[in-house]
């Protein structure tokens, strides 16, 4: 067993009840097992390794989560068995069943007996042949009975059947183990590495292959690093690993698989900051790499937005796939579904001085309610456009006061444009009508609400240097 | 009642289709009209209408090119993507995946034709289909069972050559239980036990066994925003798992409507990471960048080079409008630049001259406007201030011996620079800066008003080449008149009409639109009432104007009633009656004050229900018919 704890790290306990559970002789080996073990904890790595040193044992594997539902994972069952002792034993002619007859659990056991009663009579001694179901829980279609099926086939399958089958599981969730304890399957239970570990297992796995890879390679050529040796080279890489992991460790916790994709995407700007002065002097090479484990840049939106820096914040084209008109209509919506209607004329309107006060719009109470959580109300389409006229700024070309100041509009009027952005909105479904089919958008019959969360509506409006913000101030 | 006057009678609305009245024939071939106070030549308009169409179908042919190739480059670039990178030497096995953004999933994708060693297969998965992992997959083994084994018996021959034996077992096989499983999917299992295939990836894994060629799976699919993000994400995880096998490629293709973010968002982390190792992203939506519009806008450069110019104003009027319009930015530029084609030949008697043969037409008509060319005063400015002759400068202006024409026909042969300067800048910036994301639009514009500079500075490659882009616009004299412009609104009046504040415009100031004075009626008392009082509609929207946003019916009408003007509408209807019966009978029986009261009350039902179908009054909204609610704000 020592040559397996030599491939496989910190895993000596579960590799010695692995071998001391799974035994050629059928009558000392119990008919399922079951490893424990969240993922990135070396299961399946461990059963390869265990099954590649121990040959004699004869084993089939399957990954239910490829297999979606219990009946085709029953037909793989009985395909690989019969396929892998076909193989194994070429020799032996025997009737082929058609494993897609298995379309019942009973049937599996008719399927399996028949088999294995074919080879009754050509074996001398009892043989195990062992199922391992890589990650049983991962089947989609799992329910508490299939498990139920799997664990009591030994049962089913005659006694004195010279080819006995054993079922090892890999599962990870505890709780679906805990409702079968009751049957007293032997557990082996892989805990989570702790953080020196994977460190040194990822050392283990990786840095023999990132000195091999291609950018550093390249990099070497490149900048003439010919005096190094292949040790400082290891050291180099080894030094990678152990940044990364200390720097993304409370991000990733335990998980090995998605450090590993860290050094995957890393290490290629790592070896680009790699030069002849840094190379043996790990610090300065940490401090040029410092922006590499500054953040974990796993979002594909990271080297997306490139040309957003390029464009200038007096462009008027569309910052957020919207053009300004439309933003200023939603803003506009938003106000209309969220502020009473009452307080309009105090608000919007330039000739506020003419009723000011409670006079202007009764008494007022204090909402109980902030309305921003309440359901927006709906408002007609001339309102909107109404707001929307005294919130959207028009640039006036010429000076206040002069003779072509008069020639310019100094409200947005609501022209064409202003409709198509309307019905932009509307078919982006950001503003909604209380008529979903035939509707005639500007009959005042027709009422509208708006459709996006204050998140977007305050994103929006600082996309035009607009403070929304302001008109809710007293609400709250 | 029949069927069908009932289904009409049920109806909310009306589609109208008014007849057209038909051209006379014969009369006039073409829309444009004399210019020059009428005194332009049937030939020059009929010059005018030629120019006008050789420029427009020159440029729209241009354009129909342009739009056609946006769907091939499209098409082109994302084959390349998939099909032709070069394949990451990248240990790890990977998807190729591609983000379609802005796509409406209707981007088709096109298979490179097949190959011999490899077999490429297209697996589209729209919402519909896609309810949950199990049909997912099952769906798209069945499209990549049936599409290679179509191929498979096209080849027939061929393939027999290479693995006789399993094939034919499979075939067999595959025919029989076509029948029995009747789930219209086929699944054999051949005695020697290499081609064992189910619905399921077990098809994927022995594909090279089954069918002797590598595998290339594309599923391209439609919709992403709409399909179960978990179903999504646990597919993606079981295709990952056939991912081990080395004859396998799959490339992804994700049409996405909102953006990478929301993508984001939804699935999981460690997907997420996996799809991130290999993958691109590529806008289709037309509109975005500068690509198309680019071109088109330098395809009508081209078509008017050397002939007109486009004015600053103009040029600022076309990058607002494209910036208010995200979504029909193409159409709408094509729009702009043909109404301003259009109305400049119109409209402009020298828009002739642009073919510059037609001098000859040059007459004192035309002369008259060139003297009071802005530009070219400015230029006799000039030489009075240096001295010139006083001679000369006034053999200019009163075109002794023809030296006004002939300064004239000079002008039309010189270019403005500034259309090949932008070509040349937009050179310089793709082939040395390769700065691809320039507007050229708003590149011309900067042009014109001088400011190129700050324009191109957003760029840092530029800087180093600033001097080889020095520009400085000049003035060409009468370029005036070879100028396309918005000057008189024109352009905004005519493609974005404002419907409301055209219609109270004209309700309140009648007289614009109404020939005021002009009244044929040789009736003088018809003239009279006519001068002093506005259409009923006009008058009405006066008071309506004035009233809050509920007005009291019968207040409403007293205030309409009082302001009619009493003694005009009596005066006519008393030399009315004279002629008609009817108001005669009407005079006998009633009341003087009463006749008004009448007349001036059928006057305000007529305004209102006027009122009502334009849609700014709302009545019986609320079964109460004493109030109507106003629905309309000033302006808007």
């Amino acid at each position: 067993m020592s040559e397996v704890n030599d491939l496989v790290l910190f895993r000596d306990y579960q590799v010695e009840t692995l071998s001391s559970f799974l035994n050629a002789d059928p009558n000392i080996t119990p008919p399922n097992l079951v490893i424990q073990g969240y993922s990135g904890t070396g299961k399946t790595y461990t059963l390869q390794q265990f099954f590649a040193v121990n040959q004699f044992l004869i084993n089939v594997w399957l990954e239910p989560i490829e297999l979606i539902t219990w009946k085709p994972f029953m037909q793989a069952v009985a395909r690989t068995v019969q396929n892998k002792l076909k193989s194994t034993f070429a020799n032996v002619k025997t009737p082929d069943y058609d494993p897609l007859d298995v379309e019942e659990p009973y049937l599996l056991v008719k399927f399996l007996s028949n088999l294995f009663e074919n080879y009754q009579s050509f074996l001398e001694d009892s043989i195990c042949i062992f199922l391992v179901c890589d990650g049983f829980d991962s089947l989609q279609d799992l329910d508490a009975a299939l498990f139920h099926k799997f664990i009591s086939l030994h049962e089913l399958i005659p006694v004195d059947s010279k080819i006995q089958l054993k079922v090892i599981y890999t599962i990870q969730d505890t709780a679906f183990i805990e409702r079968y304890s009751s049957h007293n399957l032997p557990l082996i239970v892989f805990p989570r590495y702790n953080m020196d570990q994977i460190t040194d297992i990822l050392v283990f796995a990786r840095a023999q292959e990132l000195i091999e890879s291609e950018p550093l390679r390249r990099k070497v050529l490149q900048g003439q690093i010919d005096e190094c040796t292949d040790d400082e080279f290891l050291g180099v890489a080894i030094n990678f690993i152990k940044l990364i992991v200390q720097a993304f460790h409370s991000y990733t916790g335990n998980d090995i698989s998605s450090l590993n994709d860290l050094i995957d995407f890393k290490w290629e700007s790592y070896v680009n900051k790699i030069n002849r002065q840094n190379m043996f002097d790990p610090l300065g090479l940490y401090r040029s790499a410092i922006a590499i484990f500054l953040t974990t840049d796993d979002s594909l939106n990271a080297d997306y937005p490139e040309n957003n820096q390029s464009k200038g914040a007096n462009e008027a084209t569309q910052t957020y796939e919207l053009s300004p008109i439309s933003k200023y209509l939603l803003i506009a919506a938003y106000i209309c579904s969220y502020l009473e209607p009452r307080y309009d004329s105090s608000v919007f309107s330039r000739k506020s001085h003419v009723k000011t006060g409670r006079g202007s719009y009764g008494r007022r109470k204090k909402m109980e309610t902030n309305p921003r959580y309440l359901q927006p109300s709906l408002f007609s389409v001339e309102r909107l456009l109404a707001v929307f006229q005294a919130i959207f700024p028009v640039d006036t070309k010429a000076q206040r006061g002069s003779l072509a100041s008069l020639k310019e509009d100094s409200l947005m009027r609501a022209n064409v444009e202003v409709f198509q952005n309307l019905a932009e909105l509307h078919s982006l479904k950001l503003v909604a009508t209380t008529v979903s089919k035939n509707i005639d958008f500007l009959n005042y019959k027709v009422k509208w609400k708006v459709n996006v969360p204050w998140e977007i509506v305050s994103e929006v409006s600082k996309s035009v240097n607009f403070d929304v913000g302001q008109y809710f101030i007293g609400d709250t | 009642m029949n069927v069908n006057e009932f289904a009409d009678a049920q109806r909310s609305h009306y589609t109208v289709y008014p007849t057209l009245k038909k051209r006379k024939k014969g009369g006039r071939r073409i829309p444009f009209v004399e210019l020059l106070d009428g005194k332009e030549l049937t030939q020059n308009v009929e010059r005018r209408w030629e120019l006008y169409h050789q420029l427009h179908s020159h440029f729209h042919d241009q354009v129909t090119n342009i739009v056609e190739n946006i769907e091939v480059d499209l098409k082109g670039e994302i084959s390349n993507i998939l099909f032709n990178e070069n394949k990451r030497r990248d240990s790890k096995p990977c998807f190729n995946t591609l983000f379609l953004l802005g796509s409406d999933s209707t981007t088709k994708i096109e298979l490179p034709p097949t190959d011999s060693n490899v077999f490429k297969v297209l697996v589209e998965l729209t919402p519909k289909e896609s309810p949950n992992v199990r049909m997912m997959l099952r769906r798209s083994m069945f499209k990549l069972f049936t599409s290679a084994d179509a191929e498979l018996h096209s080849k027939a021959p061929v393939k027999r050559e290479l693995n006789h034996e399993s094939v034919s077992d499979y075939e067999e096989s595959v025919e029989v239980k076509d029948e029995i499983t009747g789930e219209g999917f086929q699944d054999e299992d051949d005695g020697a036990g290499q081609a064992d295939v189910s619905y399921d990836l077990s098809l994927v894994e022995n594909f090279k066994t089954l069918f002797g060629k590598n595998l290339n799976m594309v599923f391209n699919f439609k919709d992403v925003d709409s399909i179960n993000f978990h179903t999504l994400d646990n597919f993606i995880a079981v295709l990952k798992n056939a991912l081990k096998n080395e004859h396998l490629q799959i490339n992804l293709v994700f049409n996405i409507n909102t953006n990478m973010s929301n993508i984001e968002k939804n699935l999981t982390q460690s997907t997420i990471r996996f799809l991130r190792r290999n993958y691109h992203t590529l806008d289709v939506s037309s509109n975005k960048g500068f690509k198309y519009g680019n071109r088109i806008f330098q395809s009508f450069l081209d078509t008017v080079d050397g002939k007109l110019n486009l004015s600053s104003r103009f040029v600022d009027f076309l990058l607002s409008k494209m910036a208010n319009n995200s979504n029909h930015n193409l159409q709408l530029l094509v729009k702009i630049l043909d109404y301003s084609l259009m109305s400049y030949f119109f409209h402009n008697p020298f828009s002739v001259f642009i073919d510059p043969v037609n001098i000859d037409f040059l007459n004192e008509d035309y002369l008259d406007m060139l003297i009071r060319c802005p530009t070219f005063m400015f230029f006799v400015e000039g030489l009075i201030k240096q001295n010139a002759p006083s001679e000369e400068i006034r053999s200019l202006l009163t075109n002794k011996d023809s030296a006004l024409a002939e300064f004239f026909a000079e002008f039309l042969v010189r270019e403005n620079p500034i259309n090949g300067y932008a070509k040349h800048v937009a050179g310089i910036l793709e082939n040395e800066l390769h700065i691809y994301n320039y507007n050229l639009i708003e590149l011309y514009y900067n042009l014109l008003v001088g400011k190129l500079e700050s324009y191109l500075e957003r760029w840092p490659a530029y800087r180093n080449s600033e001097q080889k882009l020095k520009f400085e616009p000049i003035d060409t004299i009468f370029q005036e008149l070879f100028t396309l412009d918005n000057n008189n609104e024109l352009l905004s009046q005519a493609l974005f009409p404002c419907y409301k504040s055209n219609l109270e415009n004209d309700m309140l100031h009648w007289e614009h639109t109404l020939p005021l004075g002009q009244s044929k009626a040789n009736n003088e008392t018809l003239i009279k009432l006519d001068n002093s009082m506005a259409p009923v509609v006009g008058h009405m929207f006066k008071l309506y104007r004035e009233a809050n946003s509920l007005i009291n019916v019968y207040d409403f009408y007293t205030t309409f009633r009082d302001t009619l003007p009493k003694k005009e509408i009596m005066d006519f209807l008393d030399e009315t009656s004279d002629i008609d019966s009817n108001i005669h009978r009407f005079f006998l029986n009633n009341e003087k004050d009463i006749v008004f009261d009448k007349v001036s009350l059928a006057l305000f039902m007529q305004a209102i229900f006027d009122f009502d179908h334009m849609g700014i009054i709302k009545t019986q909204n609320n079964r109460n018919y004493d109030v109507i609610e106003k629905c309309i704000w000033r302006g808007i």
